[in-house]
């Protein structure tokens, strides 16, 4: 009796194809995705050490001690660049996460006696660069000069032990290094909720994708779908009248989250969300980010034959498509391949969308692609979701 | 007030569905469309309520045609579905708002036409309940007030007594000639023949994509009676041709192994069997009194079960 039953369940599941989906098939993605995203960040020798700028003022270059120590820092692989605007628009574009730059005379300010000079080193970060990255950085920085300046050492001789201890602090370079976040007019650094609170909400705003489908799905096994091809109103305004409800959800789901960044979580953890100058930008691209979401969740209900379909295929893409486009794990410790996949994704464009505006303090020459971008997607998606809803009374 | 030519029908990637269809069904008729499962009914209608565009043919509402005159046409037109399509989640009121919504010229006498509906249905009472609570009759009278809402010219009822209880059936075929009685053209479609008897004066009986026949009740039904006697299986091809040929001579036909026609009195039957019985040939089954729905419906489409 007891093997009948187990019989029956195995039968049952091995024929729920969704159900196998889920146990086998996602697993399987997600431990690809992961590993390769968390590659450089997680053990392991990285093959792709994280890309940061280097520019030397002209007279730097002469002392080519000084340009080896650099252009050698540990962790990283430094690119040079010919000129700071050059440097930032990289920075900006995402192809380097920080930058050095050795001004004017730095070179003679590290041979010369502590208060002569004061020419400093600048250290820039990325705007969503976490604080464990500037910290590599920095340190390799601390230790390139240092090497340089253990070299120099040996070159001053008859001092007191003051002054020795002034030269050593001076050539440890504690008083000669300054960092500042790039794109900031304040000194504000991303903090994690300056992090969780965009990308959450995108995953959540992206889990429309239950209701509408659900809802959907029911009208069409009901029969009132049907029912409702048959009133005179244009089939586009049913699929609209879907959207605008859910655009409203949204809406209430972005600014609840962004309150709780702002307000409870510094209850919690001391350090909340910031809305930037730009933050009016928020509005149009939640709006983008909702219909996108809305658009993407309208394709799967219309093209899927069941509920549990629906459920699971959506449930699935909004879990691949976080995964990939740096919800669950920030794009910038992924490896270059992974960053070129994770711009693929209505998540990433969103998300990078977010950071413009909250970290970067950007305005809408940085947020407008992004906006643009899931706009256009929202409305292809919408155009196919109408498509196939005409169709959906021939699939019997 | 319909008209239907040369319609043909498949869905992508499937055989043929609808074969050259003609049909017309005359303003004001309670016309029944009869057809066992896979038949092509629900196709029909859903090229006749605009669901589907046919792919040859051509189909006139009122002398209006799909898509072009989509929105006149689905004006005046009730499509009421076999399923309980509405939304248990609302109140038979909320229901009713929504759907008469949707009616752009309804929005002066909206509220009117809801309490017409409701009355006619008899579901005033009910009418802040959530369907979601409902028996199987209310979900039905529910199915149909919403199909009443823009006062329909033209309605299609899909096996609208299925699961309910006598009395809320009763109460519906009630309705439906109330609806007819009031001018309004009918399609009812249902599996239940003593129903299509009752209460339709016009008859459609389809079977693999074709009309196999199509008139009013009385006529295919015959007013004489009707002998059918159904034989043993004749092998010899000779010997049933021999038999077939006299059968004919006497005025009766033998399709398959059976035998039908209209004899005029029992002298005649009496005649007939001697006639078989010289022949050595046996009688299965034997009826003879006036044709019934079921019997023509059997007799059309056979009686092997369909998917």
């Amino acid at each position: 009796m007891l093997f009948a039953v187990i019989k029956k369940e195995l039968l049952l599941v091995s024929r729920d194809i969704h159900a196998l989906l889920v146990l086998f098939l996602l697993p399987i993605v997600f431990i690809l995705i992961m590993s390769l995203a968390l590659q450089d960040r997680m053990g392991g020798e990285s093959k792709e050490r994280p890309k940061v700028g280097l520019w030397m003022a002209a007279d730097n270059h002469q002392d080519g001690e000084l340009r080896s120590h650099f252009e050698q820092l540990e962790g990283v692989q430094v690119v040079s660049f010919e000129s700071t605007k050059q440097l930032g628009q990289a920075l900006q574009r995402g192809e380097i996460i920080g930058g050095i730059l050795l001004p004017a005379q730095f070179a003679k300010t590290l041979q010369s006696p502590v208060t002569e000079r004061s020419e400093k080193l600048r250290i820039l970060y990325a705007a969503t660069l976490p604080r464990s990255m500037r910290r590599s950085i920095l340190g390799a920085v601390r230790q390139a000069l240092g090497a340089y300046q253990v070299n120099q050492l040996f070159k001053y001789d008859e001092m007191s032990d003051v002054q020795r201890q002034q030269r050593v602090d001076h050539l440890l370079g504690r008083s000669l290094v300054v960092t500042e976040t790039h794109g900031t007019a304040t000194q504000t650094q991303p903090s994690s909720v300056q992090q969780s609170v965009p990308a959450w909400l995108i995953f959540s705003m992206f889990f429309v994708v239950l209701p509408i489908s659900t809802t959907l799905l029911t009208e069409r096994q009901q029969g009132t779908l049907q029912r409702l091809q048959t009133l005179p109103v244009p089939r586009s305004y049913l699929l609209i009248g879907k959207l605008i409800p859910y655009l409203g959800i949204n809406l209430i789901q972005a600014l609840l989250m962004l309150l709780v960044g702002i307000h409870l979580v510094p209850l919690l953890t001391g350090e909340g969300l910031q809305l930037a100058g730009n933050s009016w930008l928020l509005l149009p691209l939640i709006i983008a980010t909702s219909l996108s979401a809305i658009s993407f969740a309208l394709l799967i209900a219309t093209q899927a034959k069941t509920t549990e379909q629906a459920t699971t295929l959506g449930g699935i893409s909004n879990l691949i498509l976080a995964a990939i486009g740096g919800i669950m794990v920030p794009t910038f410790v992924m490896p270059e391949l992974m960053q070129q996949i994770a711009a693929l994704s209505p998540m990433n464009w969103a998300l990078e969308g977010f950071f413009s505006i909250l970290l970067r303090e950007g305005g809408w020459a940085m947020a407008g692609p992004e906006i643009l971008k899931l706009l256009a997607f929202s409305g292809c998606l919408f155009l196919l979701s109408i498509h196939s809803y005409k169709g959906l009374t021939e699939i019997k | 007030m319909i008209k239907l030519q040369q319609i043909e029908y498949h869905y992508p990637h499937h055989p043929p569905l609808l074969k050259a269809v003609d049909l017309a069904i005359a303003r004001g008729s309670l016309f029944g469309l009869l057809g066992p499962n896979g038949a092509g009914k629900t196709t029909l209608i859903s090229l006749m309520t605009g669901q589907l565009q046919p792919l040859a043919g051509e189909i006139l509402i009122d002398g209006k045609r799909y898509p072009e005159q989509r929105t006149s046409i689905l004006e005046k037109l009730a499509h009421i579905p076999q399923e309980y399509a509405f939304y248990p989640q609302l109140s038979v009121q909320e229901n009713l708002q929504f759907f008469a919504s949707l009616y752009p010229g309804m929005s002066r006498d909206r509220n009117q036409l809801i309490d017409q509906a409701l009355a006619l249905t008899g579901l005033k009472q009910h009418q802040d309940k959530l369907a979601k609570h409902f028996s199987g009759g209310l979900k039905r009278r529910l199915n149909l007030a919403i199909g009443l809402l823009n006062k329909p010219q033209l309605i299609f009822l899909d096996e609208p007594t299925v699961g309910i209880d006598p009395q809320s059936r009763h109460f519906i075929l009630q309705s439906i000639r109330e609806l007819n009685e009031g001018g309004s053209t009918i399609v009812y479609t249902s599996h239940y023949m003593e129903e299509i008897e009752q209460l339709c004066d016009q008859v459609a009986i389809m079977d693999h994509g074709k009309i196999l026949v199509h008139g009013p009740l009385g006529q295919i039904l015959h007013q004489d009676p009707q002998l059918n006697i159904e034989l043993e299986p004749i092998a010899d091809k000779q010997r049933y041709q021999q038999l077939s040929d006299s059968l004919q001579a006497d005025g009766y036909q033998l399709s398959e192994q059976t035998i039908s026609g209209q004899p005029k009195d029992q002298s005649e039957v009496n005649e007939l069997l001697q006639k078989l019985a010289s022949k050595n040939l046996s009688v299965v089954n034997l009826s003879y009194g006036k044709q019934t729905l079921e019997k023509l419906f059997f007799e059309l489409t056979q009686t092997h079960l369909r998917d």
